[in-house]
């Protein structure tokens, strides 16, 4: 097993490398030139010139690759243009909203994902199994932004059970060692800190989970329609096992596998869908600083945060594979 | 930034002009607004975009960031409130000498900045050298790819001399016209000396000023909070506190206004003019606007480069019910480049009329008796001179146009990517075009867009008249009103004859604020200004 995570860690670097090299080489052919974006209409080209200077710029597509390149293996991943920070800074400082956000979606829509998917496995071709299954198909076609607002005007408008937007009330501050403001309040007793950041959390997680919900129920209920028709579980109601310990120990054991893999991609979908579900919450997130560093062309920022995403991504596959091995006593990776 | 959700998210937005929204109980007081003088204490809650990319006036360009900076900074001059007319700031008076070309300042007495430092014409002096000394160790373009507008104010400046405790004189190469009003934008906002030398390349974190408030909390990516400051020369603040909230998207900006969570709404998209007219704790606050929006034209290749072209695509938009349909009213029809609200406007200029017989006419004595097929370039989303959105606008135009038998094809790109084509100087296409004024004088508003002598990158559709030339130069060389507002009326008559846009229309700047609020007047500019006058009556 250590064997595998260490090889995999290793084959990391080359994947980092590719995507590095997509990101700059997709960033300098877009057709806004940042040092126009920079200059502003009252820029002369003498004024242009010369930030495209400063910023290297006007040196060869190679030779800035490898000026960054240099960096990187350094830890430095170089300066934000629009917030002058380094990114580094930049990215511990929206990580933490983002991570908070994706682990509470996550959770939740793989608790109410799987109990879902195995009530309508359970009691297929009931009512039941067609109430949820159309439930399901709601949740997979509602557009992000479209199920936020929704919740926004429910449930912070009409009824105003929840804040409207951002992650904590100006004026409180919930310190701690993760950054993650719900947990922070958890590990250090702050229970106002706590109550407010949950409260905070509420509806933008609900809205980031929902297709996800739905995603894993339907693979969860088609994983677990097959494994009940298996002859094994046949034989083991036959041995007078009591249903639930039938259907969690032997059925949703093995119907795992599917469901574990569609996690593990979900996860990353849940990072991506994050951008929007930030943008329309206020959340300080990497999903709203991607927005806002494309659209200022602050190429070294979204070098980070691309980078970042690529990490993550890679640790979330090991992740999967590590737990298949865990559930699937047959799977041994050499 | 916030644009491009606009147009992505409108889905989420009709919602609410579908009236799908039920009215909730806001927290203010309505028609119970107190009417006396006003009332001290309380929090008022501002509507902004994005985190601002900093607080100093030198190194930022930024909208949200010029939002906050105008409660914290005052420049030597300000602007009378809700106009762009020059008023005493820091400088109680001036005289202009030497042809135009230099300045003697008189600055106001018994004026701190934040940090303590006391305002007098040293401090003014250091202002003004880290702003033009390349030596000065703490110059304000040290750190690299900054976005500035100092070289628009300052770059004819060659040096000051101080003359007294309270007076300074400055010098140009040649006379700038515009240089007191440039002096009131929120850019020009004079720094602590002090705070500069002390903070370094980290000034723009702890910004130091003279303003009415004082930035108390600045929490990246949620909110920025600023405090009163009780010594105000221009008197004591009403509010205790103001409190900047970002919220990227315009449907949340939205709700957040309904809610109570903000009070005034700095970004109004015209699709929400009615849920706001028909709330009775809701106030719109429609103000001619400092903007131009237009189609601009590229005069150097055919067949935009027959004048009959360029003026037959005139008459063939209708604008009177773009103005109507698209915008709700809330825009008026060009008749020049220049807007109403700016200085030298002249309301005679007749505007183009819609009439698409005459522009048949123009095409066919220009060659083109079928029209012709060409491609122009779309912003996506809002811009602060065109509210409903770059898309929307350009297939209206495509469909009136196509009227007369010009066939528009359309290349839509993200907002960004539109400004790097359109500000390289290779550009030649047709494309949506538009401009916010800086500072109401109007060599800001139309120099960039059509003087071809100074080229700059707003120049889009590459206009080039020797003769607007020359009175460009002249007007700005003026310090004399009755001389410039001559010159501008030439130019805005030769402009709008050789028609190097499709003149369409001067959208209001909009605004919306919660009943409790009072006192609050919005500046063409779009800034924040004389916050020390609002106050809350809840």
């Amino acid at each position: 097993m250590l064997n595998l995570i260490v090889r995999r860690l290793l084959l990391a670097i080359p994947v980092m490398f590719g995507v590095l090299v997509a990101v700059f080489v997709g960033l300098h052919v877009l057709p806004g030139n940042v040092a126009q974006a920079i200059g502003g209409p009252h820029a002369t080209a003498a004024q242009i010139a010369l930030i495209t200077r400063q910023l290297g710029l006007d040196k060869p597509i190679y030779v800035q690759f490898w000026v960054y390149l240099s960096q990187v293996v350094r830890g430095q991943l170089g300066t934000s243009l629009r917030t002058h920070d380094p990114v580094t800074v930049d990215l511990m400082q929206a990580f933490p909203y983002t991570l908070q956000l994706t682990l509470a979606a996550f959770v939740l829509a793989s608790l109410v994902g799987v109990a879902a998917g195995m009530v309508a496995a359970v009691y297929r071709n009931s009512w039941l199994d067609s109430a949820l299954m159309s439930l399901v198909l709601v949740g997979i076609s509602m557009p992000v932004f479209w199920t936020g607002i929704l919740l926004m005007l429910l449930f912070a408008v009409d009824l105003p059970w929840f804040p409207l937007s951002g992650v904590l009330s100006p004026g409180l501050t919930v310190p701690g060692p993760t950054g993650l403001p719900v947990l922070d309040g958890l590990l250090t007793g702050n229970w106002a800190g706590f109550g407010d950041a949950l409260s905070h959390l509420v509806l933008p997680a609900v809205t980031l989970a929902t297709y996800t919900v739905a995603f894993i129920a339907r693979m969860t209920r088609a994983a677990m329609v097959e494994v009940l028709q298996q002859d094994y579980l046949r034989t083991a109601r036959a041995k007078g096992l009591a249903g639930p310990v039938v259907v969690f120990k032997h059925a949703l054991r093995n119907a795992a596998l599917p469901v574990v893999t569609v996690m593990g991609i979900q996860l990353g979908t849940l990072l991506s869908g994050a951008v929007l579900t930030e943008t329309i919450f206020a959340i300080p997130g990497l999903g709203r600083l991607t927005i806002t560093s494309i659209l200022f062309r602050d190429y070294p920022e979204v070098q980070g945060i691309v980078l970042l995403a690529a990490l993550l991504f890679v640790l979330v596959n090991l992740l999967t594979d590590v737990l298949y091995g865990l559930l699937d006593p047959r799977i041994r990776y050499q | 930034m916030a644009s491009t959700w606009k147009g992505l998210l409108a889905a989420g937005a009709s919602l609410l002009s579908l009236g799908l929204v039920s009215t909730g109980a806001v927290g203010a007081l309505g028609a119970q607004a107190v009417q006396a003088a006003g009332r001290y204490g309380g929090t008022l809650n501002i509507e902004i975009t994005n985190d601002p990319p900093g607080l100093d006036p030198a190194t930022v360009l930024d909208n949200d960031a010029g939002y906050v900076m105008a409660t914290l900074y005052d420049g030597l001059t300000a602007y009378k409130p809700g106009t762009t007319q020059v008023v005493p700031g820091l400088a109680t008076h001036w005289k202009i000498t030497n042809g135009g070309k230099t300045y003697i300042f008189y600055l106001r007495h018994g004026v701190t900045f934040s940090d303590g430092t006391p305002f007098n014409a040293q401090a003014v002096a250091q202002w003004i050298d880290h702003l033009i000394n390349p030596k000065n160790p703490d110059y304000y373009a040290k750190q690299k790819g900054i976005q500035t507008f100092v070289p628009f104010t300052w770059g004819n400046v060659t040096g000051y001399k101080v003359l007294g405790p309270y007076t300074i004189e400055v010098n140009m190469k040649s006379p700038n016209g515009e240089f007191l009003a440039d002096l009131a934008m929120v850019w020009d906002g004079v720094t602590s000396p002090t705070a500069v030398a002390k903070w370094g390349s980290q000034y723009y974190e702890h910004p130091s000023g003279t303003g009415p408030f004082v930035l108390e909390k600045w929490v990246k990516g949620q909110y920025l909070e600023v405090k009163a400051n009780p010594h105000y020369w221009g008197g004591r603040p009403y509010l205790s506190s103001i409190i900047f909230q970002e919220i990227p998207n315009q449907a949340t900006q939205f709700l957040a206004l309904r809610t109570g969570r903000v009070d005034i709404l700095t970004d109004v998209a015209p699709n929400e003019v009615a849920s706001i007219r028909s709330d009775s704790h809701l106030r719109l606050l429609a103000e001619p606007g400092l903007a131009d929006n237009a189609v601009s034209l590229p005069v150097q290749v055919k067949p935009f480069s027959d004048v009959r072209v360029r003026q037959a695509l005139n008459y063939a938009v209708n604008k009177a019910l773009l103005d109507k349909t698209l915008y709700g009213g809330l825009a008026q029809v060009m008749n020049s480049p220049l807007p109403k609200v700016a200085f030298g406007y002249d309301p005679k200029i007749p505007a183009y009329p819609y009439d698409p017989q005459k522009a048949r006419q123009l095409l066919a004595a220009a060659g083109y008796p079928h029209g012709f097929t060409a491609t122009m370039v779309v912003y996506t989303g809002a811009r602060g001179y065109n509210p409903i959105g770059g898309q929307e606008l350009a297939t209206a135009i495509q469909a009136q146009l196509a009227q007369v038998g010009v066939k528009l094809k359309l290349d839509i790109v993200d907002p960004t990517t539109w400004l790097g084509m359109i500000r390289n100087p290779n550009f030649h296409l047709m494309t949506l075009t538009g401009w916010t004024g800086d500072n109401g004088d109007p060599d800001d508003m139309i120099s960039p867009l059509f003087n071809g002598n100074a080229f700059t990158t707003g120049n889009s559709s590459h206009y080039n008249n020797p003769q607007v030339n020359a009175l460009f130069a002249s007007a700005l060389e003026s310090s004399n009103p009755a001389v410039r507002a001559h010159d501008y009326d030439i130019i805005q008559k030769k402009i709008m004859a050789d028609a190097p846009w499709i003149f369409l229309n001067y959208p209001d700047m909009l605004r919306a604020e919660s009943t409790s609020v009072h006192g609050f007047v919005p500046n063409p500019t779009y800034f924040y200004f004389n916050m020390n006058q609002v106050w809350l009556s809840r």
